[in-house]
């Protein structure tokens, strides 16, 4: 398994991919950075909204902050899986590593590497760009901030295994695409939501409970009750399509 | 002991068994030359062999082990179809990583030394979606090679190939198997190129195994004879049968015969000119694995 990972980190660090993804963040950043007044904080341009996904407070159009790493997730994980079968390489592991569930994992804790390296990406473009713009740079609470990074990056392995699955079980990266935004940009939870909503149902509970609905219930106050659910809806999302890759990499064939 | 062994085994795709109750048995130190027609089943056996694809049922046991033992499997080296190579990245980097995926050692020396022999060191920074076919194949197999497994699964690895590149790649299946003793499992559909290196061969036909056989069996099994073109192969095999006994004749057509169990042509053409007989051409017919291939599949078909 740490062999796979070598192999993955040394393809994230020495491919165009990952810095591709932090040249369209740094855009992100500057656009959100330059419309934003000078009464912002840090937390604010981060996307330390707080709330279900549906508060007033939080709103879903309020800013997608880090939020958006998990889009940028998707189509990273679907650049690792999709050529590793359309280029013939996945023939060259699964010769030599027979316990296909090493793949999952190797493939979960890199994303959650390049997860990380995207977060620090952000913070950093964001702090370069207040200062260079001469917006505000107020930290209000900066342990709840810290705990709110620390979150939003925990989501990025039940997002990591989402996609894993999908771009394993369709190897199409068009389908792979398609997922890393609806499900990474909330497009499919917020349709849930609307369709919850005309048939009159009070659907928060279910969608809170999604990876997606997990990711937006932190906020720039540490909570212990709210780390627990990410943490609880963050270990079940992973362990169910994590069960699910396995079953689809141990039944289909590698052309 | 058996470095490859299937048992019963069987590959459906929907309604249609594309390998079909297969007895297989590589030994080690063999270059089994795995024969059969386009859709026969060699790809999906060996497919099966690596891991790759599961069978429907039967047994595969690979070092007298289980197919999907960990140990057996890292010492298998392949190439099937075609290399597995990132197009994006170069032939150097396409290594690294297949030397970080089996763990290997020291790779940055060891990439360069089999880029070295398979004359890929100088492809620098160019991606290999740029690369020809040929340098590809190569590339496969130099990656195949990296780990130096003991079992070489190789499926049509001299497609795209040129002539200078078939003759080296005999020269390192030739060196890997004589010297390191590794054993090789090879389908191609160039019989000739096949055997000049096999020492066993496996015929199979619609999925099923039809024959397994040594090299030293199948060159007692192949023809040989002298074939005569003559005004009246009638009258000449009249008196060559007078002239040898025990020579058996067969007449082919009006101006052809087939003498079998004798090679000196001389003492042919002596009696036959002294029988007033014109000879138009004489020559001594040996057999070879694609006839004897041809021969046997289309016996197969017709029985």
């Amino acid at each position: 398994m740490l062999n796979l990972f070598r192999m993955d980190l040394r393809r994230l660090l020495r491919g165009k991919a990952l810095y591709i993804l932090i040249g369209v963040l740094t855009a992100v950043v500057l656009s959100s950075v330059l419309m934003s007044d000078g009464s912002a904080n840090i937390a604010d341009l981060l996307g330390a909204s707080g709330g279900s996904m549906f508060d007033a407070q939080g709103g879903f159009g309020s800013g997608m902050g880090l939020s958006i790493i998990y889009g940028l997730i998707g189509l990273l994980v679907m650049l690792f899986v999709c050529n590793d079968y359309s280029s013939g390489f996945a023939k060259n592991i699964f010769t030599v590593h027979t316990n296909k569930w090493h793949y999952f994992v190797s493939k979960l804790l890199i994303m959650m590497v390049a997860g990380g390296i995207m977060i620090a990406a952000f913070i950093a473009e964001t702090i370069i760009f207040s200062l260079i713009l001469g917006r505000g740079l107020a930290l209000d609470n900066p342990f709840g901030l810290v705990m709110f990074i620390f979150q939003k990056w925990l989501v990025s392995g039940a997002f990591a295994a989402i996609y894993i699955f999908i771009n394993l079980l369709t190897r199409n990266k068009a389908v792979g695409s398609i997922a890393a935004f609806l499900i990474g940009m909330g497009g499919l939870v917020m349709g849930l939501q609307l369709f919850f909503g005309m048939i009159g149902i009070e659907g928060s509970i279910i969608t809170d409970s999604t990876i997606y609905g997990t990711s937006m219930l932190v906020g720039p106050e540490f909570d212990a009750f709210t780390l627990l659910r990410v943490v609880g809806f963050t270990a079940i999302w992973t362990a169910l399509y994590g069960f699910l890759s396995r079953k689809i990499l141990l039944s289909k064939d590698v052309n | 002991m058996e470095v490859i062994h299937t048992t019963a085994l069987c590959k459906a795709y929907g309604p249609k068994n594309a390998v079909d109750q297969l007895e297989l048995s590589v030994p080690g130190g063999a270059v089994y030359g795995f024969i059969g027609r386009n859709g026969a089943g060699k790809s999906t056996t060996q497919k099966m062999v690596c891991g790759l694809a599961n069978p429907t049922s039967g047994d595969i046991r690979l070092f007298e082990k289980p197919v999907d033992d960990a140990n057996a499997r890292r010492k298998v080296g392949m190439l099937i179809e075609n290399a597995g190579l990132y197009p994006s990245l170069s032939a150097h980097e396409n290594m690294m990583l297949y030397g970080h995926c089996i763990g290997l050692a020291d790779a940055e020396k060891k990439v360069s030394e089999s880029l070295e022999i398979v004359g890929l060191s100088d492809s620098g920074k160019k991606k290999t979606k740029h690369f020809s076919t040929g340098m590809k194949q190569r590339l496969g197999i130099a990656m195949a090679l990296l780990g130096k497994p003991e079992l070489l699964v190789l499926d049509e690895p001299i497609n795209g190939l040129d002539p200078e590149g078939i003759r080296e790649f005999r020269r390192i299946i030739a060196r890997l198997n004589g010297e390191l003793g590794m054993t090789i499992f090879i389908s191609s559909h160039i019989l000739g190129e096949l055997s000049k290196i096999a020492t066993h061969y496996g015929i199979i036909k619609d999925g099923r195994m039809m024959q397994q056989i040594t090299a030293g069996e199948l060159s007692s099994k192949l023809d040989e004879y002298l074939c005569v073109r003559v005004d009246d192969a009638n009258g000449a095999a009249a008196l060559l049968e007078k002239s040898f006994s025990l020579v058996k004749c067969e007449v082919q057509s009006e101006n052809e015969l087939h003498l079998y169990s004798i090679k000196n042509s001389g003492k042919v053409t002596g009696i036959l000119s002294a029988g007033g007989f014109t000879i138009r051409e004489i020559f001594l017919y040996q057999q070879d694995l694609e006839g004897y291939f041809l021969d046997y599949m289309g016996g197969a078909e017709h029985a």
